[in-house]
């Protein structure tokens, strides 16, 4: 089996070489890394799991859509592949790069918004042949004197700020990610509420165990008082915490929830192509390239409008709707 | 962060003791409150015992106030009486006297307490003396009893109050040695009334009428607005009610040990049992699912379903899964059963078999009622016990010393026996019909904003658990999200299944015992209780016939209920609802069959007025389900009534003979040839029908008669003459109205075939070709008779070749055998046509001719 040729071979780019690894030596930036290795908490996670398949797979049981760069350059969307993560190794299309892309975005979306770097790779003469995404998580970022900087590892920089080291950022070279603030306000509720649930996750086993000496308590009852507050703390959201709250919820509220569920999750992935769509014009500057993608197939507010509409009548059996806000269900042309 | 967490404090024990203390003490004050209200209610009980005693003591009273009055007036005018004698009697006594006054009346009323407990201690040491604790306190606390004692109580501290303030210096006024003396003159007063409610205390049974009030206060109770949150309301309601029911049962268990029992007693008791349980029946639907009312019953966990946590709470505890209650819903209705059983029994067997007959409207009333309520379940619980009691009595011999009228009872027990499954099933149509046509989707609405609205509604217990649950789940989609998100049409799809499943369930148990009396017959026979067993055949033969005609009522509220299906809520779980009542007429044929059988078992030499004519009810019941039989092509049934009846003509008219011995000779001619006419009419039907349908029972009655009359010669000629006596208007033909209606029916069905039209119009079809029967065409033709007569068929067809050349057939005979076959006349003989001759078949026929 041949291994695939390096895109950046004989391309240098702006990072340092060590940059991406870093000395756990170094114990302030390894408490930096901890705290964004993703949501914390074991409903956060299933979260951060759920709220990730915003876009789907364009093939199998998911509901396929197609992506392509206008105008249609195949060298430039290999470029673009190449920059951009994957699962394992570069994606191989451009739907599955916007896949990956919302994916990863996601896990750093839910801590705040997501810094996008765009690193130019340079051949011996000094000319951008191609450039490489880099998500930054919002605990490496600061400013320092009104411009962008980001943490580092102290190995690469002697520069320190507010205890850590850092390197300055191109502010060119930047695009800023972030949900709308009433987005933003759903989530960070959405994440207290869910903080609060994981807490009380083990009370009915230590109630339990405590035997006679507790009396009272009644793991139904507890249940239902943590999924109504879950349920109420979780409304904008509409996320069904995996079962946390679901329990003597009617078929229609569910479907109604994973509908309002399906409506941040567009919100979010609308608000992350824009993300790469810029990312890709200011790449488009770098290499002298204009691209824009073009999207088609993807679940749409208006299909979720009409959706709730078809749920309020009883004209769409449940499991098609339900299908729809997973994101399953065939489009309807 | 912590501290902001609003869920940390259910992390703490404290919390949940604090919870469960606020349940305990809602619970205290809810029985509290449940307890204030009973002796408010006690209190206006007894004020208005009290009131009453005094009201019917007020016409006394007045005319003792008026004999007074008349005396004062005397006393003044007798005063004024120059003759000194008489002027005395009118002059006041001295101030001193009154001590006497008082003294005298304490003794009276001490006495009169005195006599009061020694009647109530000789009621106590012999009626009551083997009573249990709660009859005797049923006794002791009657109470018109309580009240009398605590006014002659009143009265006689008042007096010893009186006496002891005047021996310290403060004598009485006469304002309170006048209401001293209105206090004596009530406890005497009343004691005449009471003296003679006194010797009913010698029956328990008199003791049960507070039970009864009990039990209907207890179930208001169960059944009011408080009790819908208040779980003490309901416990406490509960405990009445079972208090009651397990005093009846004492009570019942204390009547049957009784020496020189009588009917009365028991009878009494049953009375109020159905009187309370029919109470019920109206407003068990009100109570909620989950209220403490309900006795309770072990529910055990799936150890492969349990939850997560209740699996480690196991494992924690190192202990089982602790079954959960589940509500037993028909506590009450098998309480009431039980008692029933004994109550009922007993009174039977105190001779009172008469008495408890008259039940069978009641029991009959309250399945019909349970029924439109829905409340299969219940009503079959009575409905078992009832038909238990009344099988026990239907085959219990009757004794020597026990009137002839029992045994009269002994059957009309019988009879009564498929009575209350009778009116259940009308009454659950009734109520099906009435239920799948209830609002239930605007009962969830208006659930949601006021919880006691789903209590009126009187839908069955599955439906309104599942409306209390929707009621729930609105509230809390109305919390999370700020309106209900949920809507009506998927409501209305599983309140609409609920209940079709509920009509469904109902529909099986009322199916099963219905084919449970169809067994019951079938015991009964073996067991060789032969009038027993035709009896309930005979009364189950309305049973089927009344499914069959409401059947359909009950399918089109299935199909009103079917019109809420949402196919959009994915449910695929619907039952299927009854499609047609076949099953019933299935039953009915089995019912016949099982006729047949017993038949022979129930001949009577003669019929004696005093007892039900089964032997006759049945002959004629199997002589027309056996035209039905024929008609309809159910040959197999068919063959056996046939035989059955043939085998019963000349039994019949033998009896026919001796019943009507006084009668005048033409009279009873025209009835014992009935028999015979009947039989030769049901032969000429067969024969007919075999060729309408090309299938049938002749070939069964061919033989059956081809062995009769190869036996007997002479046979022939007397089935001719029969048929000719009923042909004359010298002999009475009290068969005759039955036989147009038969034709009619036959027309009919002739006509719905195309075999048969209206008078003036062509007989059938002419693109039919010519016609290939002659019995089909002679019946089809317009020139036959309007309503012909099935016998001559018989005769032209078949006993024409018996007969000798010179026999004189009945005119219409005669014709119709010429119609058969114009070219053999009517002097043919030889063998008849076998079944569908065929053209060749004739022609061989004419050949041997």
């Amino acid at each position: 089996m041949m291994r695939d040729e390096d895109p950046f071979d004989g391309l240098a780019g702006d990072r340092n070489a060590a940059d991406g690894y870093y000395d756990q030596q170094d114990p302030t930036f390894h408490q930096l890394v901890e705290r964004s290795s993703g949501p914390h908490g074991f409903y956060a996670s299933m979260l951060a799991d759920d709220l990730s398949h915003m876009v789907p797979y364009d093939s199998g049981i998911s509901r396929p859509f197609s992506a392509r760069l206008a105008p249609s350059d195949p060298r430039v969307e290999q470029i673009i592949l190449n920059s951009l993560p994957g699962d394992y190794g570069p994606p191989r299309t451009l739907a599955d790069a916007l896949r990956v892309f919302t994916e990863h975005c996601t896990a750093d979306l839910l801590r705040g918004p997501v810094m996008v770097e765009v690193e130019p790779f340079r051949d011996p003469q000094g000319v951008a042949q191609a450039f490489r995404v880099h998500l930054i998580a919002v605990d490496f970022i600061a400013r320092r004197r009104g411009r962008p900087i980001r943490y580092v590892p102290s190995t690469l920089s002697p520069l320190v700020h507010a205890g850590f080291h850092y390197v300055d950022l191109d502010p060119s070279t930047l695009v800023e990610i972030d949900l709308a603030p009433l987005q933003r306000s759903a989530l960070d509720r959405a994440l207290r509420a869910l903080a609060a649930a994981d807490r009380q996750q083990f009370v009915p086993t230590s109630m339990l165990s405590l035997g006679d000496t507790v009396t009272g308590f009644s793991v139904k009852d507890h249940q239902a008082m943590v999924s109504a507050y879950a349920r109420a703390e979780l409304r904008q959201l509409g996320w069904d915490a995996r079962s946390l709250i679901t329990d003597g919820m009617l078929d229609p509220y569910l479907v109604w929830r994973a509908i309002q569920f399906a409506r941040f999750q567009v919100a979010a992935r609308d608000t992350v192509i824009a993300g790469l769509q810029k990312t890709l014009d200011i790449a488009g500057g770098m290499l002298g390239f204009s691209a824009r993608m073009e999207i088609e197939g993807l679940l749409t507010v208006g299909e979720l409008n009409e959706a709730e509409i078809q749920l309020k009548d009883g004209t769409r059996s449940l499991s098609e709707l339900s299908r729809l806000a997973q994101m399953l269900a065939p489009r309807k042309d | 962060m912590q501290s902001r967490d609003p869920l940390s404090r259910l992390s703490t024990p404290r919390f949940w003791a604090a919870r469960e203390r606020t349940a305990t003490r809602s619970l205290r004050r809810s029985l509290l409150a449940n307890r204030t209200r009973d002796r408010a209610a006690e209190f206006s009980t007894r004020t208005a015992i009290a009131f009453s005693l005094g009201r019917q003591s007020l016409p006394a009273f007045v005319t003792a106030l008026g004999l007074l009055a008349v005396l004062h007036v005397g006393s003044v005018i007798l005063s004024g009486v120059p003759v000194s004698a008489i002027a005395w009697a009118g002059t006041e006594v001295g101030d001193d006297t009154y001590r006497d006054l008082v003294a005298a009346g304490i003794g009276a009323i001490a006495a009169l307490l005195g006599l009061y407990y020694a009647t109530v201690g000789v009621v106590a040491s012999t009626v009551y003396q083997t009573a249990p604790a709660p009859i005797r306190t049923l006794f002791v606390q009657e109470p018109s009893g309580v009240v009398y004692v605590r006014g002659v109580v009143r009265a006689l501290v008042f007096g010893i109050a009186l006496l002891t303030v005047a021996a310290v210096g403060t004598p009485p006024t006469p304002l309170t040695l006048g209401a001293f003396a209105l206090l004596s003159a009530t406890a005497v007063l009343r004691l005449m009334i009471l003296g003679g409610r006194i010797f009913n205390f010698f029956d328990p049974t008199a003791l049960a009428t507070t039970l009864s009030r009990r039990f209907g206060k207890a179930v208001t109770s169960a059944t009011s607005v408080a009790a819908v949150r208040a779980r003490g309301v309901q416990r406490a309601a509960h405990q009445a009610a079972r208090q009651a029911l397990d005093t009846y049962e004492q009570l019942a268990i204390l009547l049957e040990d009784r020496k020189g029992r009588s009917s009365e007693g028991p009878r009494r008791v049953s009375d109020q049992l159905l009187r309370a349980a029919a109470g019920y029946s109206v407003r068990k639907n009100r109570i909620p699912t989950q209220s403490e009312w309900w006795d309770t019953l072990p529910n055990h966990q799936n150890w492969m379903t349990a939850g997560a946590l209740e699996l480690e709470a196991a494992r924690l505890a190192s202990t089982g899964m602790a079954p959960k209650p589940a509500p037993n819903r028909l506590w009450v209705e098998q309480a009431v059963a039980c008692i029933l059983g004994r109550t009922l029994r007993d009174a039977f067997r105190a001779g009172g078999s008469p008495s408890v007959l008259t039940f069978a409207d009641r029991i009959t009333w309250l399945t019909a009622n349970m029924g439109v309520r829905l409340q299969v379940d219940e009503a079959l619980v009575i409905e078992q016990t009832w038909v238990d009691i009344v099988g026990d009595i239907s085959v219990t011999p009757v004794g020597a010393d026990q009137p002839a009228a029992t045994d009269l009872n002994r059957l009309a027990a019988a009879e009564q026996i498929v009575m209350p499954l009778i009116n259940l099933w009308l009454g659950f149509v009734q109520g099906a019909s009435a239920v799948s046509t209830i609002d239930l989707v605007g009962l969830v609405e208006r659930g949601a904003k006021r919880t006691e609205v789903i209590y009126q509604a009187d839908i069955p217990p599955e439906t309104l658990e599942l409306v209390e649950r929707f009621v729930l789940r609105s509230r809390d989609e109305l919390a999370a999200e700020g309106r209900t998100i949920t809507e009506g049409w998927w409501f209305g799809h599983y309140l609409a299944r609920s209940i079709s499943r509920h009509l469904c369930a109902g529909y099986d148990s009322i199916r099963e015992a219905v084919e449970r009396v169809a067994d019951d017959i079938d015991v009964y026979t073996e067991k060789k209780h032969f009038d027993t067993a035709a009896t309930i055949a005979i009364a189950s033969l309305e049973l089927h016939h009344k499914i069959e005609v409401h059947h359909q009522r009950l399918e089109s509220a299935f199909d009103v209920l079917g019109q809420r299906r949402q196919p959009n809520t994915d449910d695929k779980r619907w039952s299927v609802p009854p499609d047609d009542a076949a099953w019933a007429g299935e039953l009915r044929e089995r019912a016949w069959r099982q006729l047949a059988a017993l038949l022979p078992q129930l001949r009577r030499s003669s019929h004696d007025p005093s007892q039900p004519d089964l032997h006759g009810q049945t002959y004629q019941i199997l002589f027309n389900a056996a035209f039905e039989c024929i008609l309809s092509g159910s040959n197999e049934v068919g063959r056996i009534l046939f035989a059955a009846i043939l085998n019963e003509v000349d039994v019949l008219r033998a009896r026919l003979g001796v019943d009507l011995a006084d009668h005048d000779s033409m009279i009873r001619f025209g009835y014992t040839l009935e028999p015979i006419v009947g039989v030769m009419e049901l032969s000429g039907y067969a024969r007919l029908m075999q060729e309408v349908n090309q299938d049938g029972i002749w070939d069964s009655v061919r033989d059956a008669w081809d062995q009769i009359l190869n036996a007997n010669g002479g046979v022939a000629q007397m089935l001719l003459a029969a048929e000719n006596g009923v042909s004359s208007i010298l002999v009475p033909n009290p068969g005759r109205l039955a036989r147009t209606a038969r034709s009619q029916q036959l027309n009919h069905l002739l006509r719905e075939r195309g075999i048969r039209q209206s008078r003036g119009s062509f007989i059938r079809d002419r693109d039919a070709g010519p016609a290939q029967n002659p019995i089909i065409e002679a019946f089809g033709g317009s020139d036959m008779p309007r309503f012909a007569e099935l016998g001559d068929l018989f005769i032209a067809d078949y006993l024409l070749s018996h007969l000798p050349k010179d026999a004189e057939l009945p005119v219409r005979a005669r014709a119709l055998a010429n119609a058969l076959n114009p070219k053999r006349g009517t002097r043919r003989r030889g063998r008849p046509p076998r079944a569908s001759p065929t053209p060749a078949d004739d022609g061989e026929a004419d050949d041997d001719a």
